[in-house]
């Protein structure tokens, strides 16, 4: 924690800046200074003081306790709770536990990275800044995206509606051209936490640079049309073999994985609807169903090869298409539909690195080590 | 703990008037005076010499506690008030008039303005106000202060009981029980 925060209550006024509206506030600030005055009776770390704040907020708004004045100990009325009605209590509620989940989650974190990343969860995303004062705060994210995003930060503006909403508020207020750019640089943690151990077991898995991005048609597509450079994309690539021989593959990342689905290419092979009819362009594979079963579903913690295995089923998949007319695993309907039912047997399989002798993953029919393993 | 830093050594204040008022005009002479706790000791001082119901005035809310986060937008200020002929008692407008009145004689204000508790100073100069919150002793000698409540639309014209010495006093004693991380320490 920055020391411009310091000190506690501070932060606690800092949260109930950044993070909450003016009409939405579940705390009047001095009632927030209050509940922390409750809740402090040592010397600990800030980290530690704001799990505390959090813990004894929870408490407050869960048991409808009234929070007795500090400045007046024991006097009758002496009480410092806003009124909230019973539906803003809830909301504010909902909302302080999930701070509190974060602050929780922060607070173990012994990386400093990871630990800042963690509090942005909890703070918003121009945090540390050293005020809610919309200048100071952008340009405190001027300065941790190396000038790429300066302007149209969000402060203040409504209750978060999930842990992940002052992010996804922050893009919303982005100019159109700012939305993609960069969101990596302040959120390394999850770069990382996609990354995992795909990039290392999957050794066909790379991230690629400005200048391949530039080369590759379809992505450099999607930059021109989307105003940004190649730089500010954060994209992948990996293989699929197959009886089509080999293809590439690009994911590409406009948004923190866990607020939106990332696109996958298939760069290479028959383009469009000659390749499927589960496309969404020439070249962007029709992945997600909306009504898709847990077990069908990509999530960010599945990590890269997943995402990639997905890809290349698809892939496989098409290419029988081709050549038999018939969609040889299930196939999501289009359009609206009634939502799928879920169905054990489509899962994918567990996520192992086959062995030497088995099956390749990419659905190729020979042996792993003849085929992507080499 | 370090001696309050209010009221200003009577030396201090009589140094700063005197080398102001030298040659200086007005406008230069407000310029001079930019910092906010330069601002605040000048007030309470007019208040001192100008209202002769002033008891005593400290910092209160954010500003005193050295916690705001946000630019500065206010400076609270009590005006302990005596009242011994009940006129403020009766009437918490009439407290208000008078802290409005006394503080109108300030070179450093603009605009004044009565709200429910207490008088906004616009100052020249600062984009910071500052609110006189008029407060008076308990009749019966109980804890706390009573504050001002001027709502004529709602046809109060009273006070209410508040802490603010206690809630300063609390911050105080917290910061020292938790080794200094509460809060910062309280100006006076």
């Amino acid at each position: 924690m920055r020391r411009h925060l310091h000190p506690s209550v501070r932060l606690v006024k800092y949260w109930l800046g950044t993070v909450w509206g003016d009409g939405h506030k579940p705390f009047r600030s001095y009632h927030a200074e209050a509940v922390l005055h409750g809740a402090l009776s040592e010397k600990l770390e800030y980290a530690e003081a704001m799990v505390l704040f959090f813990d004894a907020a929870y408490q407050a708004l869960a048991s409808g306790a009234r929070t007795p004045d500090p400045g007046a100990p024991g006097a009758p009325g002496a009480y410092v709770d806003e009124r909230l009605e019973d539906d803003e209590r809830r909301a504010a509620r909902q909302a302080v536990a999930h701070a509190r989940t974060a602050a929780h989650a922060a607070a173990e974190q012994e990386d400093v990275d990871e630990a800042l990343d963690a509090w942005v969860e909890v703070f918003g995303a121009a945090f540390p800044a050293p005020s809610t004062s919309p200048e100071k705060v952008a340009a405190s994210l001027a300065a941790r995206t190396a000038g790429v995003v300066g302007a149209g930060v969000r402060v203040g503006s409504g209750p978060p509606g999930d842990r992940v909403a002052s992010v996804a508020g922050w893009l919303d207020e982005l100019p159109e051209q700012r939305k993609y750019a960069r969101w990596w640089e302040w959120l390394p943690a999850r770069v990382r936490a996609l990354e995992g151990v795909s990039l290392r077991e999957d050794r066909t898995i790379g991230r690629l640079g400005a200048e391949e991005i530039d080369r590759i048609r379809d992505l450099r597509a999607f930059v021109e049309s989307h105003g940004i450079e190649p730089e500010d994309l954060l994209a992948y690539v990996a293989f699929a073999e197959g009886g089509f021989g080999r293809y590439r593959l690009a994911a590409i990342f406009l948004f923190p994985p866990d607020i939106a689905s990332p696109r996958v290419y298939c760069l290479d092979g028959p383009r469009g609807s000659a390749a499927s009819e589960h496309r969404t362009s020439e070249a962007e594979l029709c992945l997600y169903y909306k009504d898709d079963p847990d077990e069908r579903r990509w999530r960010p913690e599945d990590g890269l090869r997943r995402l990639f295995d997905l890809a290349r089923r698809h892939v496989t998949g098409e290419y029988l298409w081709q050549r038999t007319g018939a969609w040889p695993v299930e196939e999501a309907p289009h359009g609206e539909t009634e939502p799928a039912r879920p169905d054990p047997s489509l899962a994918l399989p567990p996520l192992r690195k086959p062995g030497r002798n088995e099956p390749c993953t990419c659905g190729s029919g020979r042996k792993a080590k003849r085929c992507c393993w080499r | 703990m370090k001696e309050p830093r209010w009221p200003p050594s009577r030396s201090s204040l009589c140094s700063r008037r005197s080398s102001s008022s030298s040659t200086t005009s007005s406008a230069s002479r407000r310029r001079r005076t930019t910092r906010p706790k330069e601002v605040h000791p000048q007030i309470r001082e007019t208040l001192a010499q100008e209202l002769p119901e002033h008891l005593e005035t400290f910092l209160s809310g954010s500003y005193s506690r050295r916690v705001q986060v946000v630019k500065l937008n206010d400076i609270d200020i009590i005006v302990v008030l005596d009242d011994p002929d009940g006129e403020f008692t009766d009437s918490a407008e009439a407290a208000l008039e008078a802290i409005r009145k006394a503080a109108t004689t300030s070179e450093l204000v603009k605009r004044t303005r009565k709200r429910v508790r207490s008088v906004r100073l616009t100052l020249h100069d600062h984009e910071f106000t500052i609110d006189l919150v008029a407060a008076l002793e308990p009749p019966d000698g109980a804890d706390g202060l009573l504050l001002a409540r001027h709502i004529p639309e709602e046809g109060l014209d009273d006070w209410t009981l508040g802490h603010p010495r206690g809630q300063r006093q609390a911050a105080i004693d917290k910061n020292e029980q938790c080794g200094g991380i509460y809060t910062r320490r309280c100006g006076w």
